[in-house]
């Protein structure tokens, strides 16, 4: 794989020397031009006969061979060059001295006039010596105002023997000539040097004007081939930019000899790799490196990218040609298939070249790449390993079927593309995550070929029961069910339910064996990712072991909706990382459905009637992106870039841009709030909720109950606790297990139809202990809660009636609860939602109306109202700072809480640091070790930033976001050794203060 | 004055529901506490059985039931009457996990017949009715996110619909559903109102389409008051019922698997209707899905 690379590269970098690629006249193969825009016709009485170019007897008054139609640039080569002519001699018949196998030149003697026009382009043909018997090769070389005379050693060529006759001229003074590959002369070439362009039309077989001198034989191949000055060609394979004081930078080169002679002990043809270690100790940029092999110098040319600092990720699943534009717009990460290329274009050359391309610009200019290894949706794939029905046949979900992933071979097969990709690619550290098998479980289903049902008899020690069929059941169609709902952990379908859902369907350890594979070939910080987490049955044991899990949901019609499908995906991760997504796109029949008629019709109608997929508003945006990092997300993921970006920037897509305000809002909110902050949000807890909310993998497996991350009624009731004030989290059975009830004050219950025996008995223990249950009346009788509610269904309401529905469910709940259970904050109105993560306060506009956009259906209130109120926070502070507006806020100290009055002219969110006191005034310094040290002047953790200014007062890659962990940041600075010398400025500033504190060194001229 | 007296008044009022309020969620706590460390647990559940909180009263039952099996049941049954919605849901999970086949029927029926909770008759009556199935749409599903277009729109015809009124409530007994079921004596009948029938059966037969390129199938009732049990093929398909007010809500049910394309259907319905006008009033139809 390594030499055909390398071989693809020689190409890329042979034809970018010298402009083009060989041209071929190929009787033999029928062959007769190498290009269509080539044009040439026979002359006289010159045929192709038997796969060749053949000139019969004929007075040398009469011109013969295979005349090009006009004058081709191309053909007079630009610099070296190798002449190629494969012919067969026949019996003499004519005396005439010379045999042309190709002429452009005409005057091929030197007329020694100085005369362009004699003294141009080539000529090459046989001299025959006075006996007939032999041969001499020559060429005539035009360079202007004089040609050169190039003549071969005498060579017998039989009469109907093919030979092969070369002729290399190294562009700038040398040339040698080869019969069958064997060289018989090397000659000086003078003046040597660039030809000059021919004047005359090419003929190949005999001379263009004046004497003809036809091939007196049959030609069978002409080829003309640029051909580098160099003897030896260096190519560098694989990265060519490096991150700046990256350890072991080294280019890697094939270095191949193309000469016919031994160079450095490296055989004729032959190539060897090598590396060349590069300083990355400079300012990033364009560097060149010295290399020498053979004699041959060379400066080679990399790229040194910034400095790599730590960032909240923001990824676009799936982009177009460019990620340059995502860049802008505030992205970090674009996620595109690599594995896919790898399963479908094997052997392809080219696209490792475009992959690697790719992957460099985006190491230097700071983005990053994630792979999607999605080759388990591919038809051809999941026809190959099917899951089977019980009656043998394969499962089909909507014309697709899904891979049985206990399959040996599917294991395979799926762990050699994943070998293949992360062995090539993954020696690059702008490939920094991965998508292992996206969706793949919504078409998951019981499979009865013989692996699954023999692993599970092997784990469990009896068979796949009866009734099952579909990866979920409901409890009331099995036979001698509980009545109560209350079941033992032995219960048969419970035991092979919750062995599917965790290892058993195979893909949570197909998920774990990609990401190892992975992780085996890759050195640098690499991630892989599962999603969606959430759209479930709700088990931790989800995305095998892979490091990350996602989850994604649509903003309407609540936006708050994407706080719900974080906290059940921080619920499902367990403690690993997450990144919630939001859809950009919205369906077009679920927010502007087609068929209903609206008066007045919105332009964007007018502009796109037939648009299925459409922009999310403006607005919906914001407070969904807000919503989520209200929670402790390590990151934010988007899909539809479509809807985001109008053509041309982003291609043909069947999702549309229907709302141009979007992606600058977006954008805004990346640069002002994700990336300031987005480093220190990753630090906040997010572990301090007394209201649980139990989303049960019992009921969803034997009651067909679960929101997925989607929506529903346990979607909804999340809603409304946040409306009331109540901050709801999401926690699992598991979580119950492993007595996390003890952090819970109030455990909610909603379509908990069937509980084990063991979660009954922790939440009645809970109850004893003074913990309050809220439930609905789905639950199991024996369960008796302190507070019954009764299901608020959105059918047959609008969405501002239904939400308030669930708000007044909400508001209702909190004073049921109050003298038992207070939370942490509370809004003077429902629309301003808030909670507390440490010693931060979070609020949300969530005042809404319909507007223009969507509005006129009435099926989602997209426009955000201003909004005003105040958000009382039970606990002291000496002082509130806004964050993002960087300064002091007002508020007021009652009865032991304080009370901040928030404003909102429109969408959005604020955050708030609730502090004992006033920061300190900041301080930073230069130690002689080369480290930064600051105080951020409190023992919060903080958001800071970091400037670094050289000598021309220009800012460098080490200009950064950071978080001050517990007010405290280090820095290492190195100095690039290229460093513009003089002053350098260091600006240590407090973002929600404000303030700045400066430092300063001196870095010399020379280093 | 007589605004500030309102006013006191309904501050008062308030502090009282609120106190209401603390004290079930402390008294449900506590009543818990006490069935836990009693070690005869018989005299809590008494006291639970009369307690005034219907919550509590619902618990009691259910641990009542639990420990004193069958020999509960005419006790229980007593309760049928006063029962709340919660107390009434658990008598039910009582008679459902009676021992004795005979006794469970009685019980559920009685309830069906006595409760004056029409979602607890319902649960009974389902309870009793030995079909079931969570019929699905294909909006529904949870790993269904594409658009859903509906390709056709089939009427089934008006004209040969057959009808019999069944006011002993035995027809699903009786196989009135059964592909092969002889409905020849059977009135025909239409869709539209009926008067002074509780329970009535309707069947059609039609033929089905080839098959589309569709993903699925559904049968669209817009129209029936009140409730509806649906069955094609012999097959229980589903059933909307949510008592009097849904009267005038359309409904659908799939079929995907149920419909046989290019062939005779036969649809069979039990209406029942609390009122003094039922049945199929509005027409059904086939919808076909992609």
């Amino acid at each position: 794989m390594f030499i055909k690379l390398s071989a693809l590269l020689f190409c890329a970098v042979c034809f970018c020397a010298s402009g083009s690629e060989p041209l071929v006249w190929d009787f033999s193969g029928g062959k007769n031009t190498p290009r269509d825009d080539l044009k040439f016709h026979l002359r006289g009485k010159s045929v192709f006969q038997e796969g060749s170019l053949y000139s019969p007897d004929v007075a040398r008054s009469n011109p013969g061979g295979f005349l090009a139609e006009k004058i081709y640039p191309e053909l007079t080569p630009s610099g070296g060059f190798r002449f190629t002519a494969v012919f067969t001699l026949d019996e003499p018949r004519s005396t005439q001295a010379y045999l042309l196998l190709w002429d452009n030149k005409c005057d091929f003697p030197d007329k020694r006039n100085g005369k362009v026009k004699d003294n141009s382009g080539f000529t090459v043909g046989l001299s025959r010596s006075k006996d007939g018997r032999q041969f001499v090769p020559r060429v005539w070389l035009g360079f202007g105002k004089t040609t050169a005379s190039v003549a071969g050693a005498p060579v017998s060529f039989e009469k109907g023997v093919k030979y092969k006759l070369e002729f290399d001229y190294n562009g700038s003074g040398k040339a040698e000539f080869f019969v069958n590959g064997r060289r018989i002369a090397e000659r000086d070439v003078l003046p040597g040097g660039a030809l000059a362009p021919a004047q005359f039309r090419t003929v190949i077989g005999d001379r263009i004007l004046g004497h003809f001198f036809r091939f007196d034989g049959r030609i069978h191949r002409i080829e003309l081939a640029p051909r580098p000055a160099e003897r030896i060609r260096i190519a560098p394979v694989g990265r060519k930019v490096f991150l700046r004081n990256e350890e072991n930078a080294a280019l890697e080169l094939v270095v191949q000899n193309v000469s016919r002679e031994v160079i450095s002990g490296l055989e004729p043809g032959a190539e060897k790799k090598m590396r060349v270690p590069v300083p990355v100790d400079l300012s990033p940029g364009t560097h060149r490196v010295p290399f020498e092999f053979g004699g041959v110098r060379r400066d080679l040319e990399y790229r040194i990218g910034p400095v790599e600092h730590d960032r909240m990720t923001v990824v676009m699943w799936g982009y177009g040609d460019s990620y340059r534009y995502l860049q802008d717009s505030g992205f970090t990460h674009g996620l595109k298939s690599i594995a896919d290329k790898v399963f479908f274009y094997p052997t392809d050359k080219k696209r490792p070249i475009e992959i690697f391309q790719e992957l460099d610009d985006m190491l230097a200019t700071g983005f990053r790449r994630m792979d999607y290894f999605n080759i388990c949706h591919f038809p051809s794939v999941t026809k190959r390993f099917p899951r089977l029905s019980r009656k043998g046949t394969p499962i089909v979900t909507n014309k697709k079927m899904n891979i049985d992933a206990n399959d040996p071979k599917a294991i395979a097969f799926l762990s050699e593309i994943a070998e293949k990709t992360a062995k090539l690619y993954g020696v690059h550290p702008a490939l920094v995550m991965l998508d292992l098998n996206s969706e793949i479980r919504d078409r998951t289903a019981p499979s009865f070929s013989r692996f699954e049902p023999e692993a599970f008899r092997k784990a469990s020690g009896f068979d796949i029961p009866e009734r099952v069929e579909k990866k979920t059941i409901l409890y009331s169609t099995i036979d001698g069910f509980p009545a109560g709902r209350i079941i033992s952990e032995k219960n048969p379908y419970f035991v092979y339910y919750r062995w599917f859902w965790s290892d058993g369907d195979g893909w949570n350890p197909m998920h774990t064996r990609i990401s190892e594979i992975y992780h085996k070939h890759i050195r640098h910080p690499f991630r892989t990712y599962f999603a969606p987490a959430a759209r479930q049955p709700a088990i931790q044991a989800v995305g095998g072991k892979a490091d990350m899990l996602g989850q994604w949901t649509y903003a309407y019609p609540d936006p708050l909706r994407l706080a719900a499908a974080a906290d059940e995906l921080l619920a499902a991760a367990n403690g690993r990382p997450v990144l919630q997504g939001t859809q950009l796109i919205c369906y077009r029949s679920q927010c502007a459905p087609k068929n209903v008629k609206v008066d007045p019709v919105p332009e964007w109608v007018k502009q796109q009637p037939d648009a299925n997929y459409i922009t999310i508003p403006p607005d919906a945006l914001v407070e969904a992106v807000w919503a989520t990092i209200s929670r402790g997300v390590d990151g934010l993921i988007f899909h539809g870039d479509g809807s985001l970006y109008p053509p041309p920037i982003k291609g043909a897509s069947i999702y549309k841009m229907t709302n141009a305000a979007t992606e600058p809002v977006f954008k805004k909110l990346m640069h002002e709030v994700i990336h300031p902050l987005g480093p220190t949000l990753k630090h906040l807890p997010d572990t301090d909720r007394s209201v649980a909310i139990l989303h049960s993998f019992t009921s969803a497996v034997l009651a067909e109950r679960g929101s997925y991350g989607w929506g529903g009624w346990l979607m909804d009731l999340h809603l409304a606790l946040q409306w009331g004030g109540l901050d709801p989290r999401v926690i699992y059975e598991e979580d119950i297990l492993r007595g996390k009830l003890s952090q819970v004050k109030v455990l909610v219950l909603a379509h908990c139809d069937v509980l084990t025996e063991k979660v009954y008995r922790e939440i009645a223990a809970f109850q004893l202990r003074g913990g309050i249950v809220v439930a609905d009346d789905t639950t199991p009788p024996a369960v008796l809660p302190n507070i019954r509610i009764g299901q608020v269904l959105r059918r047959g309401k609008s969405p501002l009636e239904a939400k308030a529905a669930l708000t007044a469910l909400g508001v209702e709940l909190r004073k049921k609860l109050a003298g038992h259970y207070t939370p942490a904050t509370a809004s003077s109105a429902p629309d301003l939602v808030s909670r507390m993560r440490g010693s931060y306060l979070f609020v949300i506009n969530d005042r809404r109306a319909f507007g223009d956009y969507f509005g006129p259906w009435k099926l989602m209130a997209e426009k955000a109202l201003p909004a005003s109120g105040t958000v009382t926070v039970r606990r002291d502070a000496g002082a509130v700072y806004d964050v993002v507006a960087g300064r002091k806020a007002a508020f007021r100290k009652k009865d032991g809480a304080i009370e901040i009055p928030v404003e909102f002219s429109g969408a959005g969110g604020k955050l708030f640091l609730l502090l004992p006191g006033d920061f300190a005034a900041p301080r930073v310094a230069y130690s002689s070790d080369g480290t930064i040290m600051a105080d951020a002047g409190c023992s919060e953790t903080v958001p800071v930033r970091l400037e670094v200014r050289d000598g021309r007062g220009k800012l460098t890659d080490d200009t950064h976001y950071a978080a001050a962990v517990a007010g405290k940041y280090r820095y290492k600075l190195v100095i690039p050794a290229d460093a513009s010398p003089g002053k350098w400025q260091i600006t240590f500033r407090v973002l929600p203060s404000g303030a700045a504190a400066t430092a300063s060194l001196d870095v010399p001229a020379k280093r | 004055m007589p605004r500030r007296i309102f006013f006191c008044f309904a501050a008062l009022f308030s502090i009282c529901c609120a106190a209401q309020a603390v004290d079930e969620i402390s008294a449900r706590t506590a009543w818990l506490r006490e069935l836990d460390k009693a070690k005869d647990p018989l005299p809590i559940l008494r006291k639970g059985l009369a307690s005034q909180d219907p919550e509590i009263r619902a618990k009691a039952v259910y641990e009542y039931f639990l420990r004193r099996g069958d020999a509960a049941v005419p006790e229980l049954e007593k309760r049928i009457r006063q029962a709340g919605p919660a107390e009434g849901m658990n008598l039910v999970v009582c008679a459902k996990m009676v021992k004795d086949p005979a006794l469970r029927t009685a019980f559920l029926e009685k309830i069906a017949r006595e409760t004056t909770v029409p979602e607890v008759a319902r649960e009974a009556n389902r309870n009793n009715f030995p079909f079931f199935r969570q019929n699905v749409r294909l909006s529904e599903r949870k790993d269904w996110d594409f658009e859903i277009v509906k390709l056709k729109s089939l009427p089934l015809a008006g004209g040969d619909w057959r009808f019999l009124p069944d006011n002993g409530n035995v027809g699903h007994l009786r196989g009135f559903f059964k592909t092969d079921f002889p409905d020849g004596k059977w009135t025909r009948r239409g869709p539209g109102y009926w008067k002074g029938n509780r329970t009535a059966w309707y069947r059609i037969r039609f033929t089905a389409p080839e098959k589309p390129d569709c993903n699925a199938a559904e049968l669209n009732f817009t129209g029936v008051e009140e409730a509806a049990w649906v069955w094609l093929n012999g097959v229980y398909i589903g059933c909307r019922d949510k008592g009097p007010s849904a009267w005038n809500q359309p409904f659908q049910l799939d079929v995907t698997g149920e419909i046989k394309w290019g062939q005779e259907n036969v649809m069979a319905v039990r209406v029942i209707n609390t009122g003094d006008e039922g049945g199929i009033y509005n027409p059904v139809f086939l919808d076909i899905l992609k």
